[in-house]
């Protein structure tokens, strides 16, 4: 019975802990949005974006898949790049790209059927 | 490469609160429920050691849940028998006066070599021997052996020995072992006058072992002193 209570105690933990990173993640997925859209209206600068998403991935590291994370990264940097040649058609595609990535990343967090099996 | 070390530390230490919080048990008196358990917190460790994209809190509340289940399961598998039998299954008697139940065999799928293997190990080299043995769930064989087989014991030669004295380690590597002082109700005063005789210091004491009679052994650092 002494084993109990402290597994129980690290166990309602961790369920706190799952629903906390799940509301977390979901918050820093649509913040990171936003600052794209923010930078697509151009109201922050590449560096800017680059530089909120920086402190998004350190935070999202502890629970997110880092190869998800990475790939934002190289896409943030793709479209400072291209942004800078003003090219529409392949900042709309990089903007596909992240909005599906953060798709993937929310879909983690969740419980669903496909997170399931 | 720094990761991975502190990684490799996190899950290590993470682990063995882990098996420590399950309680002790060897590998081979574990129960199967234990066994699976074990096998899957050591596979969920690895993982995020092997894979640095996983992020290691996923690896750490699968062990945590896992041990939790661990706990939940042992204490029902304690309070309820059904529990016990259907999460760990229960004894089979394979041989009953020297005779094998080979129905009971086939239903363990125990193989006779597999038997006789077990009764060579617990000293028994002829089933007519045994009164009873008994496949217990860890895959232990226990053998009872029939009266006119076992060994005499004092008991049987009716001899009146002292009873046996648990001897206690005082002194482990120069340094006194207090609690063991304590459980033999005996001060420091005592066991450096035991000592005086045989050495000069504790600190040239390898191991000193003493029972409740007094009964003493001593290793010093070096060498074997009685």
């Amino acid at each position: 019975m002494k084993r109990l209570i402290p597994a129980t105690i690290i166990f309602v933990l961790v369920i706190i802990i799952c629903f906390w990173a799940h509301i977390y993640v979901e918050n820093a997925c649509n913040k990171t949005l936003n600052d794209i859209e923010q930078f697509r209206n151009k109201k922050i600068t590449g560096t800017q974006l680059e530089n909120k998403w920086q402190e998004q991935k350190e935070n999202m590291s502890l629970f997110v898949n880092h190869g998800f994370l990475d790939k934002i990264s190289i896409y943030i940097g793709q479209l400072t790049v291209a942004s800078t040649d003003n090219t529409s058609l392949e900042l709309n595609a990089v903007y596909k790209n992240i909005e599906s990535v953060l798709v993937l990343i929310k879909a983690e967090q969740k419980f669903g059927l496909h997170s399931f099996y | 490469m720094i990761s991975t070390v502190i990684r490799t530390f996190i899950l290590y230490v993470t682990v063995t609160v882990a098996i420590r919080l399950m309680g002790k048990r060897q590998i081979g008196d574990m129960q199967p429920n234990e066994l699976v358990i074990t096998l899957l917190i050591s596979e969920i460790a690895a993982i995020p050691l092997q894979d640095t994209e996983q992020p290691m809190s996923i690896g750490l509340a699968a062990i945590f849940v896992l041990v939790f289940l661990e706990i939940i399961i042992s204490i029902l598998a304690m309070k309820s028998f059904f529990v016990r039998k259907l999460l760990n299954g229960q004894s089979v008697v394979i041989i009953k006066n020297g005779v094998i139940d080979q129905h009971a065999m086939r239903n363990v799928r125990m193989t006779v070599v597999d038997l006789i293997e077990q009764l060579r190990g617990q000293d028994v080299f002829n089933i007519e021997d045994v009164a009873f043995a008994v496949l217990e769930v860890n895959g232990n064989l226990s053998v009872l052996l029939k009266k006119d087989a076992q060994p005499i014991s004092v008991k049987d030669a009716k001899l009146n020995l002292p009873d046996s004295k648990l001897p206690l380690p005082v002194i482990s590597d120069g340094k006194i072992v207090y609690e063991s002082l304590k459980a033999l109700e005996i001060t420091k005063q005592k066991l450096n006058k035991i000592l005086k005789h045989q050495c000069d210091s504790v600190k040239d004491v390898f191991l000193m072992t003493l029972d409740r009679d007094g009964n003493h052994t001593i290793i010093k650092k070096g060498g074997v002193k009685k």
